[in-house]
């Protein structure tokens, strides 16, 4: 066991160089430069000389190997440098909107769990009946309708006091009020929930029809017993991985979700930053966010184990 | 189920009661945080709508008129060979207050004006972005160059009196010194950097907090020399979604909305006709002709046969709601003086003729065109503007770029017929002429010696109905040659709560003014 993570995290080593190689050339292709980027059409008013100096300041008008090299050794050594409009360490970007983006994160993720997997159970339990139907429909909704449009019907209902009622504030981050936190948890968490729930009730009718189930039943178990003490083991572990995706897409932060609850996140941070060309903040972030998913992957094989212990590490 | 329906509604109404900000609080939302919050490198309308709450410069834009006026100079005198200034400031200013910065003096004299100004003076982007405030100063190229440690051209009077001395007049002195804010040297000294994120200046509010991509909070300053102002404070909320925004001000999270969802202006304006408030803006929109490349290099016919292809009013009082406003005149804004000259009308038998003449009868001949914009805006004019040429036979390819790739892109040959805007800060001619249309810096590359020799010769004007008359005539010039096709001018357009008063909006804009006369009922 022990062996089996080492070996992964030796194997994430050249992945992320791998990341890390591909975001700088991304980065550096990318058309466009940082000071004109934030000035828009007013650039005309900076002095083109001025302009210059800023960019050599930089280090933006020396070659790309220059670049390069000088943004791996300092990540190497952990420093992911400043940015280049913001006064800010990009370390402190992230320290500052990793937690935002985690609290967002956890909720959302708890609502999609608490929801999803008794769905998915219950329409399997009682496939084709109405409960089914109602669920897997609900679910298809869930899936197509996008997360934005979710949350403009979500605050147009529960925000205002014109059309529905006003429970929730419309957004904010409200210094942290674990009361701004619902509406983009419950948005986000229903969205997430919907594949939860169809992945598992599509797991679990497969276990259903399998052998060691019908014994079961042939016991004369009762249902319940046959689906949580023998299939759901089975059945949980494709949950668990989509589970890790959705994990992985939820830590470079809910761009959308971010940008309609005015929520402090990481992901708009990033999406600011490709748009003023802040390169030091695109990498660091991108890194970042390329670690934390190569760490969680790895903490999801883990737990295939512990949830069926059948499954070794080779 | 009703029972924990109505406690969960009792618990919610305790909740917004607990948070709800205190009264006398201007929610105020913006669309992006600023970058920082530097005195000497703000180059952006984020930063300056919070510095020009806590710091202030020798002179100032009114609120109202947007005519320079004294801010922490009391009044100045200006030689009659308009190359002296001498500026008598005010006194009892006192510098803010705040946590870790303590002084020897805490009134603000003429020796830190020196030092607060000549801190713009550098090549080092790192301090300062903007030497050009001080560089009509005589001796600052000397200083910049560093081959000398005092500015020839400042001198200290004492402690009220300072006096600038120019290498030439220039009428715009007064109002590039309006940015040039003058900071308490012992702030940098205690605070280092950090400065740069936690302003302290002379201005009518403190800086309370910033929470990245949050709040940002502003309290009054009550020792402001003009009396501590009316607003307990002022919360800056990072609205980034107009919709969202939308939904907060209707809700009463927000006190003001300065972005509205596209395609709803007419609707928003009836709805909340009490609480609409339009006034003209200092921002011109064009689409440029690349002068330097075929087919628009030395055709002028071609460039004016667009011109009068265009239907502007279409364009702008109807597909887009009333925007803005029409560009029928010239290149100024309308309010600006000499913005009053012959634009090219919509007449697209006018258009025909001007394209024959300029050898391309019913369009025959001429390569299709590919008209560049970038994608913040939006796709309406320029769908129309594409249809409108069709008609006339021209041919036009839209191509949308993202924004950052957009504004290093539009410069290049390549691009020949592109969008661009420009914002003057100030009702002045030379705002938008000296920036585009003098020695080739617009990215039409336009240059016409006649009009530099005007526009130098303007500046040195100091009588402003002399100097008027010689932009007048730069303009005609200009639009003689119809570098552009002039689109729309800028409307300043918000929602504003009925209970909040003396809210003042100069022609450059919200970002402008300070919030000090603002009052909430």
């Amino acid at each position: 066991m022990f062996q089996y993570v080492l070996r992964r995290a030796l194997w994430a080593i050249p992945t992320l160089l791998g990341v890390f190689t591909i975001i700088f050339l991304l980065t550096y292709l990318m058309p466009g430069d940082p000071v004109r980027a934030v000035m828009g059409e007013q650039y005309k008013r900076a002095d083109p000389a001025t302009i210059e100096r800023v960019r050599t300041s930089l280090g933006l008008n020396d070659p790309w190997y220059t670049q390069y090299g000088r943004f791996l050794l300092r990540t190497a050594t952990g420093d992911l440098g400043k940015s280049y409009v913001l006064d800010e360490q990009v370390i402190d970007i992230i320290g500052y909107r990793f937690p935002r983006t985690l609290q967002l994160m956890s909720a959302a993720l708890l609502v999609a769990i608490l929801i999803g997997i008794p769905s998915g159970i219950l329409a399997a339990r009682y496939q084709y009946s109405w409960i089914d139907h109602t669920l897997m429909l609900v679910a298809l909704l869930g899936v197509a309708m996008p997360v934005f449009w979710q949350a403009v019907l979500a605050k147009i209902f529960l925000t205002q006091d014109t059309y529905g009622v006003a429970l929730f504030p419309v957004a904010g981050y409200g210094g942290g009020n674990i009361y701004y936190l619902i509406l983009p948890s419950l948005v986000l968490g229903t969205h997430l929930s919907a594949t939860i729930a169809r992945v598992m009730r599509s797991s679990l009718l497969e276990e259903r029809r399998k052998d060691y189930s019908r014994t079961a039943r042939a016991k004369g178990f009762t249902e319940s017993s046959v689906i949580f003490k023998h299939e759901l083991r089975n059945a949980l572990i494709p949950v668990v991985t989509i589970i890790g995706l959705d994990v992985g897409y939820l830590l470079g932060g809910s761009v959308v979700t971010e940008t309609v609850f005015n929520w402090p996140g990481l992901g708009r941070a990033v999406v600011t930053a490709i748009s003023r060309r802040d390169a030091p903040v695109i990498i660091g972030t991108l890194v970042f966010g390329a670690l934390l998913f190569v760490a969680v992957n790895i903490v999801i094989d883990i737990l295939y184990g512990i949830i069926n212990p059948q499954i070794r590490y080779a | 189920m009703r029972l924990r329906r109505i406690s969960l509604m009792a618990l919610s109404a305790l909740i917004i009661w607990g948070s709800a900000a205190a009264a006398g609080t201007l929610n105020y939302p913006v669309d992006a945080d600023p970058e920082h919050l530097d005195a000497w490198r703000s180059t952006t309308t984020a930063t300056r709508r919070v510095l020009v709450n806590v710091y202030e410069g020798l002179t100032t834009f009114a609120g109202d008129s947007g005519e320079v006026i004294p801010a922490l100079a009391e009044s100045w005198d200006i030689s009659a060979d308009g190359l002296t200034y001498t500026f008598h400031l005010r006194h009892g200013v006192n510098f803010q207050e705040a946590e870790g910065v303590t002084y020897a003096d805490r009134e603000m004299k003429a020796d830190d004006v020196e030092w607060s100004l000549l801190r713009y003076l550098t090549e080092d982007t790192a301090i300062s972005e903007h030497p050009e405030y001080l560089q009509a100063l005589s001796g600052s190229a000397a200083f910049l160059a560093g081959e000398t440690d005092t500015v020839a051209g400042f001198k200290v009077v004492d402690d009220y009196t300072v006096e600038m001395t120019l290498d030439a007049p220039n009428h715009r002195f007064l109002a590039d010194l309006v940015n040039a804010y003058v900071v308490p040297r012992e702030a940098l000294d205690a605070l280092g950097s950090s400065l740069s994120n936690k302003p302290v200046g002379t201005g009518p509010f403190l800086f309370e907090r910033w929470t990245r991509d949050d709040q940002l909070v502003l309290k009054a300053n009550p020792d402001y020399w003009e009396g501590a102002p009316s607003l307990d404070g002022v919360v800056f909320y990072n609205v980034p979604d107009a919709t969202t925004g939308m939904l907060q001000y209707r809700q009463g999270e927000l006190d003001l909305l300065l972005a509205f969802p596209e395609g709803q202006l007419e609707s928003i304006k009836q709805e909340y006709s009490a609480d609409y408030h339009e006034a003209a803006g200092l921002n011109v929109r064009y689409w440029g002709f690349k002068m330097t490349e075929p087919p628009f290099k030395d055709n002028v016919k071609l460039r004016q046969a667009f011109n009068y292809a265009v239907d502007r009013d279409l364009i702008w009082n109807v597909l887009m709601e009333g925007a803005r406003v029409p560009g029928d005149l010239g290149v100024l804004p309308p309010d600006m003086p000499a913005a009053n000259v012959a634009g090219y009308p919509y007449d697209p038998e006018l258009a025909k003729a001007a394209l024959a003449e300029a050898g391309y009868p019913g369009g025959v001949g001429l390569e299709p065109i590919t008209l560049y914009y970038f994608a913040s805006d939006s796709d309406a004019p320029h769908v129309a503007l594409q249809d409108m040429l069709a008609q006339i036979g021209v041919s036009i390819i839209l191509q949308k770029e993202d924004n950052s790739t957009y504004w290093t892109h539009v410069g290049e040959p390549d691009v020949t017929f592109f969008l661009s805007g420009w914002s003057a800060d100030f009702a002045d001619p030379s705002e938008v002429l000296d920036f585009l249309f003098a020695h080739g810096r617009d990215d039409t590359k336009y240059d016409n010696l006649e009009v530099d020799a005007l526009l130098d010769q303007a500046r040195a004007t100091s009588d402003p109905d002399a100097r008027n008359a010689i932009y007048l005539k730069a303009h005609e010039l200009i639009m003689a040659d119809a570098p552009w096709i002039v689109s729309g001018y800028s409307k300043i357009s918000y929602l504003l709560k009925p209970n909040i008063t003396d809210f003042q909006v100069s022609a450059a804009g919200t970002y402008r003014t300070p919030l000090k006369y603002v009052k909430k009922q």
